[in-house]
């Protein structure tokens, strides 16, 4: 019975200490993508310092899938700067251009946006009785932009299964290469 | 030796470096092209200053002659104009507003000399408009195939608002 098992198990003819390495290999892959994004968070100042466009809103800008590079820098905002806000009680974050701002003397901001693609301003997304953004709702400034790159994310979050299938092949393609 | 996953792996990774060589030129190819463009911009009118649950409001027409030809070169996908009031009042140390927006996609219509244009109204946030100074500035935001997003103004032009209520000439 036990020797079935060594024949279907595509690890049993692997060296332990093989298994050990590539169990390291994959901890590393991991660890260097988190140090990335960690270093790109400090630089640029942002929670969220890349973000994938979700909508069409800012067609013909900018596509569903297209990558963009935030910043949050200390600097005022500006009419024209495309931003990216959060609103209250909801989850996705939106990527609008500035329309308005209205900065008071003890440096506070009212700052309303619209998206390229829509013909009204955001009023009517912001929260009920919300008329306009203050700095605490900005996640960054977009700054970079690469189109079709986000394609992979947009596809993962339309089909969840995908993102479990990936994970499971990626893993086991990692364990099971044997170095030659 | 070269197992066929190996050989997608080298090339895929080759291709991704020179994909980001090729952009890193390609952003940095931008400072041997121009960015500043001659804009001639001036008030046409204004046609309706007046306000409305104690919130002021105008209506503004101005004038707009710029060439955005050069502005058009091989990593442009479209260039976002604006033009934009700015003013102070008693309430605010700097107000912005964008007054109107053009989205501009093609080469060939960037040669742009218009009259009497007019598309969202100046709002102010509370009664700062009337005796105010306003200033117009054009602006353009470059939407670049790939790469820096980047925000450019030029022209300026300053005119006072009336210190009396105008109400709309059709009335």
């Amino acid at each position: 019975m036990s020797e079935l098992i060594g024949k279907l198990n595509p690890f049993s003819n692997i060296p332990k200490y093989q298994i050990a390495q590539q169990i390291i290999n994959f901890g590393l892959i991991v660890s260097t993508a988190l140090m990335i994004w960690k270093f790109l968070m400090i630089a640029s100042g942002s929670e969220s310092p890349i973000v994938v466009v979700l909508s069409g809103s800012m067609k013909p800008a900018f596509e569903r899938g297209d990558l963009l590079y935030l910043d949050m820098n200390e600097g005022p905002f500006r009419v024209g700067e495309i931003v990216v806000f959060k609103i209250e009680g909801k989850e996705i974050p939106i990527v609008h251009r500035i329309l308005q701002i209205h900065e008071k003397s003890n440096g506070l901001v009212d700052i309303l946006t619209k998206g390229d693609n829509n013909p009204v301003d955001d009023r009517g997304l912001y929260a009920e009785g919300q008329l306009w953004l203050n700095r605490n709702h900005i996640i960054g400034r977009a700054r970079g932009y690469l189109p079709y790159v986000g394609m992979v994310t947009i596809m993962m979050h339309d089909f969840p299964q995908l993102k479990i299938f990936l994970v499971v092949v990626l893993a086991l393609f990692v364990l099971s290469t044997r170095e030659q | 030796m070269y197992s066929i996953t190996q050989r997608a792996n080298t090339i895929i990774c080759f291709g991704g470096m020179v994909l980001f060589g090729v952009l890193l030129l390609n952003v940095l190819s931008r400072a041997f092209f121009p960015n500043h463009v001659d804009v001639d911009i001036k008030l046409n009118s204004v046609t309706r200053l007046n306000k409305r649950n104690s919130i002021e409001y105008a209506e503004v027409h101005f004038d707009l002659q710029t060439d955005l030809r050069p502005l058009f070169n091989w990593n442009t996908k479209m260039l976002f104009l604006y033009v934009v009031a700015e003013y102070q009042t008693k309430q605010n140390v700097i107000s912005q507003e964008v007054l109107w927006d053009h989205i501009l996609m093609d080469k060939e219509k960037a040669n742009i000399d218009v009259k009497n244009i007019f598309k969202y109204y100046l709002v102010d946030q509370g009664l700062g408009l009337r005796n105010n100074t306003i200033n117009l500035t054009f602006n353009y935001n470059v939407i670049p195939i790939s790469g820096l997003l980047t925000r450019h103004k030029d022209g300026s032009h300053q005119f006072k608002l009336n210190d009396r209520y105008l109400l709309d000439k059709y009335y």
